[in-house]
Parts: structure tokens; C-alpha cells; sequence
């Protein structure tokens, strides 16, 4: 089994650790993604200038996430959950004040997402992945809670379930 | 780069995993419990909780003695501080430790504490009334948080389910105030 160069490659491991209950909280980050772009098509439309260039930014980050999300399932045998169609707001979004006030909500439900997938693993490059996915969204939901005005813009404890909203 | 996509963990069956790592992970925790201060525990010593505690309260306290020694950084800072001292409180009570109040928020003439920070004991001095050269000022706890994040982002890839939560928590906040200072 050592025997250097001739061993074929292996198609990607599926790591041991990462369980049906793992992956299920990775469907659910999924999900959280599907919508938090979607929430982000919308808000583009109502921001002003200088918010939509960082929306569209955070919407790209998003959507890549997305595709390593779906990939990552694909690779462990699962099948990745589809976006629906469309998604419920908490609050109608008719201004640039709501659509700022959206993406928090769409943030902070990733956070929780991304927090969960690392209680919910012991797989070392599953939650790096998590946690570098938690840490980015950290950043985006301190840009719109600053924007919307929340305090502190910068979460405490990003994903916590107390503090999370 | 591509992490969710190349998971690089060890390839071994389930049930190796189930025999070899889960035993390793009901000993952990009972092993080392009530380490001191900052690090040092870190290489053998399994349980990274106390020192992660101990970084937070020395992160407030030192955020606290800048503001201290120029309060025009108050508004850049002490939300950084009120996070650190938060951090340290839930870390505490998951240590099952009393609550402490070092680093809470920066009085006007701030008292040394009993608990020395890191590198703010020494800027404390009652008879400054402005910026002393050798306070810290944000350089200073901008590398203090960034070391932080990383010790905290370090433990959440192996603490046990139970407390990687909290401290992927505190590793997010810290990095997100080190990117943004």
C-alpha cells in the first residue's frame, strides 16, 4: 500500500467523519446560501450606488460558495437541495433602508448555518471550510449591520442562537 | 483554493475512526483542566479553553488602556472590547470559572488590575493626561485580536461538538475585527 508512484489516485476520500448528520447541516448551509443570493438579486435593486457595488461583491462571494457547497455534497454522495423559486421576506423590501435590512437577515442566517456545520463535524477540512465560511459572512453581515445601523456592526458571536438576531 | 472541495482528511474507514479517535475524544477533555495562562499548553496540552479565555480578557483590557490613553479611538475600539469581555464571560462560564470584570469598560482613570494584561499593565499610569508614546494604540491591539482569531480558529478545528461552536464563534469575530482594523 506503500509503494510509491504506483498507487492510483484515489477519487477525492469520503472523509469517515463526516456522517449523515454532517451532511445534513451542510444541505442546510446550502439552503442558507440559495437564500442569501436570491435575497441579495433583490436588494441590488433597491440600494443606492456604492451599496450595490459591494451587494453585488457579497452576492459573487455567495454564489461561489455556493457552487464548492454543492460540489463538496456531490463528492460525498449526496444529492445538493435545489433553490426554490423564490423566498418569503420578513419585511416587505421596498427601499434601500429594507434591502440592507434583508441582507442582515440573509447573513445571519448563514452565520447560524455555517456555525451549525461545525458542531455537527469533527472532519478537520470540513470545518476549516465551515469556519472560513462563518468568518466571511462575519465580514458581510458587519458591512450591513453597519449600514442598517445595528450595534455592534461586528457580531460577537457570529451564528450564536441567543445572539444571532 | 477550494476547501470545501478537497477535504484532505485521513483515509480511513468508519469504523477506524469510530474506534481509534472517538476514545481519544471522551479522554480529552478530563485530561487537562485549570492550565494556566497563555499558551504553553497548547502543543501537548489538548484543551486550548482557558488560554482562549485568558487571551479575551487580556484583548479587553488592552483595548481598554487604549482608549484609556487616547479616547478618541473609543469609537473605533470599545465595541471591540465590549466583544472581547463578552467572549471571556462565555468562555468562563463553559470552564465553569466565576465571572471576572477585567477589561470592562475603560474608566477614566483606569486602575491597574490584579490580572495582568498581556502589554497594557504597564501604560496604567494615574499621571498621564495624554497619550503616552509606549500605550497601546490600535497597531497594537489589532495584533493582539489577529493572534486571537487564529489560536481561536486553530482550537475550533479540533474541540469537541459541544464547545467548537462558541469558539468558531469568537474566531469569526476576532478575525472580522483584525481584517477591519
Amino acid at each position: 500500500m506503500t509503494t510509491p508512484g504506483r498507487t492510483p489516485a484515489p477519487r477525492p476520500p469520503r472523509p469517515a467523519n463526516i456522517d449523515e448528520t454532517a451532511v445534513a447541516a451542510v444541505q442546510r448551509a446550502l439552503g442558507a446560501e440559495h437564500a442569501a443570493v436570491w435575497c441579495y438579486s433583490l436588494a441590488v435593486a433597491f440600494l443606492g450606488p456604492e451599496q450595490r457595488a459591494a451587494a453585488r461583491t457579497d452576492a459573487d462571494a455567495h454564489r461561489e460558495l455556493r457552487g464548492q457547497i454543492a460540489r463538496t455534497l456531490s463528492d460525498l454522495g449526496s444529492q445538493p437541495v435545489s433553490a426554490q423559486p423564490g423566498y418569503s421576506t420578513p419585511e416587505p423590501v421596498t427601499t434601500a433602508a429594507s434591502a440592507a435590512k434583508l441582507l442582515v437577515v440573509a447573513e445571519t442566517d448563514t452565520l447560524t448555518s455555517w456555525r451549525s456545520v461545525l458542531e455537527r463535524t469533527t472532519d478537520r477540512a470540513l470545518r476549516k471550510a465551515a469556519l472560513d465560511a462563518l468568518t466571511s459572512a462575519t465580514v458581510r453581515a458587519a458591512r450591513w449591520r453597519g449600514v442598517v445601523g445595528t450595534a455592534p456592526a461586528v457580531p460577537e458571536l457570529p451564528g450564536a442562537p441567543e445572539t444571532a438576531r | 483554493m477550494d476547501p470545501l472541495h478537497r477535504p484532505s482528511g485521513p483515509r480511513l474507514t468508519r469504523r477506524h475512526v469510530l474506534t481509534r479517535v472517538l476514545p481519544a475524544v471522551v479522554v480529552l477533555p478530563a485530561v487537562v483542566s485549570g492550565c494556566s495562562v497563555f499558551g504553553q499548553n497548547t502543543a501537548k496540552a489538548p484543551d486550548p479553553l482557558p488560554g482562549l479565555a485568558d487571551a479575551a480578557r487580556a484583548d479587553a483590557a488592552l483595548a481598554a488602556a487604549a482608549i484609556a490613553a487616547d479616547p478618541s479611538l473609543r469609537t473605533r475600539l470599545e465595541p471591540l472590547r465590549a466583544a472581547r469581555a463578552t467572549h471571556a464571560t462565555e468562555l468562563d462560564r463553559m470552564l465553569g470559572r466565576p465571572p471576572s470584570t477585567a477589561g470592562a469598560a475603560a474608566p477614566a482613570n483606569p486602575a491597574p488590575t490584579s490580572t495582568a494584561p498581556r502589554s497594557a499593565a504597564s501604560t496604567s499610569s494615574p499621571l498621564s493626561g495624554t497619550p503616552r508614546q509606549d500605550a497601546p494604540g490600535v497597531r497594537q491591539v489589532h495584533d493582539a485580536i489577529a493572534a486571537s482569531a487564529t489560536a481561536a480558529a486553530d482550537a475550533a478545528l479540533v474541540l469537541p461538538a459541544e464547545k467548537v461552536g462558541l469558539v468558531a464563534s469568537v474566531a469569526a469575530c476576532c478575525s472580522t475585527y483584525a481584517a477591519l482594523l
